[in-house]
This record gives structure tokens, C-alpha cells and sequence, in this order.
């Protein structure tokens, strides 16, 4: 097995042509697991045994001339709130125990249909509530690109597993930004797909109303590849919807994006990013402009000066509700108690870290009598303005770019006391959410400190597309991202 | 507005979560300042506008709630939090509850 970077693609038409088996590529995969976990911490639990039967089977497969798939003998690593049969799920809590889902999630089940192996379950900020994957019950996650620095959260894990060259595609979650955010401090593409584009059968709720799950990779056509097989419309869920489908790789191969018109946020222009970023966003609109698109301007001032406020009222007290079933009866820990009042409030009390109480009861206060329409239903009326503002914007812009991420990655322990500073990181993802929008982080580049710099794109509901399409003439000028310290994948 | 201790357990009381005392002044100012944040939405005109409900206006199609057949017992007990062979262990359902409380 040849030890360079490779994409998906290559190594699923290398195990389909039988020119390597899925053993020798999985194997290579948990070597470099093996080799770099002391450092960075980005897994949970290593499926070693399980992904090298499910490696054996595609090589089965083939050599009795099946056909194993798009992303046949793929290693892939999945965030630790995705149930995976027979494997423990723990959302990075305490809560869950060891936990063992009876079932996989509709979006592994898609993944392992499509010949992907699952090599691990990725570290995350405790149900994934964080921006930092500081917040984990299994310790924090180290940035592969200066492991002094945090991933970003809350599927910083998955973020780094590709950024470090574990694997070249993982799955993560998104709720405020915990894919785009995490994409951007380690260097990698992240896509948030529409609310509803994809499957959350299987994922562990935090808000249900934001929750999307989506995939992380270093090049646009692996996210392509990766979107073509878990997009769609799955029964289970009855959040998930499908307007047509489209087909992603295609987009990558032809990223013709001449005569559209890109939205440049107005208030994102000056000030608000560190020079290397706001740099990043005008280089970008250059390598589009130079492919034929127009500029146009674009406010999202609502969304920019509420949508902090808005989220952090309408996600924790969905949380709140979600979490509720945590109770020391159905799930994971039970604290010993003498009646079922005591040993909800030991249970709860000993299962959860500081930030998901935090959390929990912000929930339980907006959503208590009194402070009810106070809070809560004005959160609701202001997102209603937040997604009227991006449906306005999108009258004159095909799609928009704007920052992913006002800095690069904090060290860490930046925000040990001070989590509403940690909440503000999220300005320029969580309105996204709130709008129900596809969002992509886009990597542009490393600075010579070894940092990387990113956009973000959004585009229309429904035009998941589109930003493959955008991502792959910025790919084209930028360069795709390079494997942090020299790995396999 | 007013943030107090008070509040904070009454929050803490609802979401069935004890908060040790030494933490609790903590919780108190993390409140204040997000609370602040929030109330910064008051310079929103919201006036007229109806709360969000969904994002495209029509109803997410459901499926038909129909019982499965699981085919693996074990399987399942296996993912409670506490089983005796065949069945699980509920928790003690006696003692006081925390309705008095909130």
C-alpha cells in the first residue's frame, strides 16, 4: 500500500479493479490510526475487528465479480453520536455509558451499503454541544495542524480524523456549525446539506429543528461522492424530504458556474475577520469572478446582530426536551438511589458535564412559565425574519460567500471560563441553521504558520448542488487540502 | 431583569439536574450574561410576525407508526441501562417526587 495521500475515489476503483484489496487499505488506515491517536485524540472507539470482517466481505465481493459499490473498501469514520449496531455510542458522555445501539443509523447502513468501511467513531464535544471538542467525557481533541490548538467542535474528531489523514471522507453533525466550524480549523471541506437532505434516523437528537448531518473531505469530488450516496429521502425519518435528485459528482466534474451572481455579505467587509480570512474571501471571489460569475451585494444585518440570541434560545430548549430521556432508566449510567425522584437528579447530575447542564436548564428557563413568550416564542419570530433575510439575499445571488470562521483555531483552554465567549465563535454558521440553508466550508489554503484558511459557501434549500459546483472552481484555484503530517489517505 | 439563585434552581429543578452548591454562583452569572444577550432581541421589530413553525410550509410526510417485530431479545435488553435475564430493571418508583419543588 502505498503510503500518499489518496481520494476515495481512487481507492474504490483501486479495490473494485483488484490492484489493492480493501484489507491492505483499511489495514493502512488503522496503522496510521495506530501511529497518530497518542497525539491527537480524534477517536472514541477504533472498530479494528469489525472493519477488517467488513473488508474481507468487499473483497469477497469482488473476486466472485459483485460490484461493492462507489466506495467499495473506503475507510470512513463516523461521529460517536451515529448508533452503529453492536458498537458502543457514547456522544462523548458520560450519560450513554457504554451504550450499544440494537441498530445503525440510516446514514452508516447507506455508507457500508455503498462498500464504505466504518474504522472508527469519532471524539466530540459531549452531545455535541461545543465549539471546541474540548468537552468530551474521553478528554480533548488536538488539531492535526497544530496540536496545541483545538480541532474546533462539536465533530472536531471527524474533522481531524481527515485532516490527519486517517481516512478521506467522515461523517459529522451540524447543529449551529459543528461540521463548517471544525472544517474550517483543520483545514478540510465540511457540508451542512439542507434540513431534511439527509437521513438523522439513528443520529442522537440535540435540537431537532437544526440537527443535519454531513460529511467531511479533502477534496470537492469525494464530498460529491460521498453526497451521492447518502442524500435522499429515507421514510424513517420524518423530517427528511427529497426534491429531485441531483447528482454531485457530476457537479464537481463540471463546476460551470459562468453568469451566476455570488452574493458578498456586506457586513462581513471590514473589521470582522482576522486579515488572513477576509484575504481568503477575496481571493475567492476573484477565482470566481475570473470563471464568469458577477458580484452582487448582499445584507444579512438580522441575521448577523440576532441569529446568536435566536439560537441560543430555540437549541437549548429543544435540547432540553431531547435530553429528557436521559433519566438512568432506558440509556447508559443509573446512579444507585432509594427511590426514582433521587436517582433522576444523581443520574442526571453525575452523567452530564458543566457545559450540557448549561445547556439543559438555559432550555428549562426559556421554556418555563413566565419567560416562555419573553424567550422562547420571540426566538421563533426572529428566525422567521432570519430565513425571510437569506430568501431575500437569494433574489440577487446564486448563492453566498462569507466567512466560516472569524479566526483560526483558539489554543486550548481559551474559553475554560468563559463559554458565552465560546458561543459568539458561532456567528457565522448558526444563521444557516436557523434558515434550514445548505452551508459548505470551503479549505483555501495553509499560511505559512501551518494554519489553514477557508470560506464558507450557502446556497438556496434544496441546492446542496450548487455548492459543489462553487467549491470545485475554488478546489481548482486553491489547491485541494493537504493530509497534515504526511498519511495514507 | 433580575437573574438569582432562585432562578437558576428552578431551572435546575425542572430539567432534573442537581447542581452542587458550590457551582451554583457560577451558573448564576453564566445566566446574567446570557440573558443579556438574549434580551438584546427586544430591538427586533417582530411586530405582526407569526413564530417559526416550519421552513417550507409543508407538513413533513409521516410515516405509519406500526409496531416491529424486534428479532433479537437480547439485543435489546442489552441496550438498557440495567437488565435480570430476560426483563429490565425499572427504578424504584416509591419515595418523593419534585413536584413541590418547582
Amino acid at each position: 500500500m502505498k503510503s500518499e495521500p489518496m481520494d476515495a475515489a481512487v481507492i474504490a476503483s483501486a479495490v473494485a479493479g483488484r490492484k489493492c484489496s480493501a484489507v491492505e487499505v483499511v489495514s493502512a488506515s488503522l496503522e496510521r490510526i495506530a501511529a497518530q491517536e497518542p497525539r491527537l485524540n480524534a477517536l472514541i472507539t477504533v472498530m479494528a475487528d469489525r472493519a477488517l470482517e467488513r473488508a474481507a466481505f468487499i473483497d469477497r465481493q469482488v473476486a466472485s465479480g459483485g460490484d461493492p459499490g462507489p466506495l467499495a473498501g473506503v475507510p470512513v469514520v463516523v461521529k460517536d453520536n451515529l448508533c452503529t449496531r453492536g458498537v458502543r455510542t457514547t456522544c462523548g458522555s458520560r450519560m450513554l455509558g457504554n451504550w450499544k445501539p440494537p441498530y445503525d443509523a440510516a446514514v452508516v447502513e447507506m455508507l457500508e451499503e455503498a462498500g464504505a468501511v466504518i474504522v472508527g467513531k469519532s471524539n466530540m464535544d459531549e452531545f455535541a454541544m461545543g465549539s471546541t471538542s474540548e468537552h468530551s467525557r474521553f478528554g480533548p481533541v488536538s488539531n492535526p495542524r497544530d496540536p496545541s490548538r483545538v480541532p474546533g467542535g462539536s465533530s472536531g474528531g471527524s474533522a481531524a480524523s481527515v485532516a490527519a489523514g486517517y481516512v478521506p471522507i467522515a461523517l459529522g453533525s451540524d447543529t449551529g456549525g459543528s461540521i463548517r466550524q471544525p472544517a474550517a480549523f483543520c483545514g478540510v471541506h465540511g457540508l451542512k446539506p439542507t434540513y431534511g437532505a439527509v437521513s438523522r434516523w439513528g443520529l442522537v437528537a440535540f435540537a431537532s429543528s437544526l440537527d443535519q448531518v454531513g460529511p467531511f473531505s479533502r477534496s470537492v469530488a469525494d464530498m460529491a461522492l460521498t453526497m451521492d450516496v447518502i442524500y435522499g429521502r429515507d421514510p424513517r425519518d420524518s423530517t427528511s424530504n427529497e426534491r429531485g435528485r441531483p447528482r454531485f459528482a457530476e457537479g464537481a466534474l463540471n463546476p460551470s458556474v459562468r453568469g451566476t451572481r455570488v452574493g458578498i455579505v456586506r457586513e462581513f467587509r471590514e473589521g470582522v475577520l482576522e486579515q488572513p480570512l477576509a484575504k481568503a474571501i477575496e481571493d475567492a471571489a476573484l477565482a470566481l469572478g475570473e470563471s464568469g460569475c458577477a458580484m452582487a451585494d448582499v445584507s444579512l444585518e438580522e441575521s448577523v446582530t440576532f441569529g446568536l440570541p435566536c439560537y441560543y434560545i430555540i437549541s437549548p430548549a429543544e435540547a432540553s426536551s431531547n435530553l429528557a430521556r436521559f433519566d438512568g432508566a432506558r440509556y447508559g449510567l443509573r446512579m444507585d438511589a432509594p427511590d426514582f425522584v433521587s436517582q433522576l437528579l444523581l443520574t442526571r447530575g453525575a452523567g452530564f458535564g458543566d457545559e450540557v447542564k448549561r445547556r439543559i436548564l438555559t432550555g428549562s428557563f426559556v421554556l418555563s412559565s413566565g419567560y416562555y413568550d419573553a424567550f422562547y416564542t420571540t426566538a421563533l419570530k426572529v428566525r422567521k425574519k432570519i430565513c425571510a433575510e437569506f430568501d431575500r439575499a437569494f433574489t440577487s445571488a446564486d448563492v453566498i460567500l462569507m466567512p466560516a470562521v472569524s479566526s483560526f483555531p483558539f489554543k486550548k483552554g481559551n474559553f475554560d471560563d468563559d463559554p458565552v465567549g465560546m458561543y459568539k465563535s458561532d456567528l457565522f454558521t448558526l444563521p444557516v441553521n436557523l434558515a434550514g440553508l445548505p452551508g459548505m466550508t470551503v479549505f483555501t489554503g495553509l499560511e505559512r504558520s501551518g494554519l489553514p484558511t477557508s470560506v464558507q459557501l450557502v446556497a438556496p434549500r434544496w441546492q446542496d448542488q450548487r455548492l459543489i459546483k462553487y467549491a470545485a472552481v475554488i478546489e481548482k484555484k486553491f489547491g485541494r487540502s493537504p493530509v497534515a503530517t504526511g498519511g495514507c489517505f | 431583569m433580575e437573574i438569582d439563585d432562585k432562578i437558576v434552581k428552578r431551572a435546575a429543578a425542572l430539567s432534573g439536574i442537581e447542581i452542587e452548591e458550590e457551582k451554583t454562583e457560577a451558573m448564576v452569572e453564566f445566566f446574567r450574561e446570557l440573558v443579556g444577550h438574549f434580551q438584546g432581541l427586544e430591538r427586533c421589530d417582530i411586530e405582526g410576525m407569526d413564530p417559526f413553525f416550519d421552513l417550507d410550509g409543508t407538513p413533513c410526510p409521516l410515516r405509519e407508526d406500526e409496531p416491529v417485530r424486534w428479532e433479537n431479545g437480547d439485543e435489546a435488553l442489552e441496550a438498557g441501562s440495567l437488565r435480570e435475564g430476560p426483563f429490565f430493571i425499572v427504578p424504584p418508583i416509591s419515595g418523593a417526587g419534585v413536584a413541590d419543588e418547582i
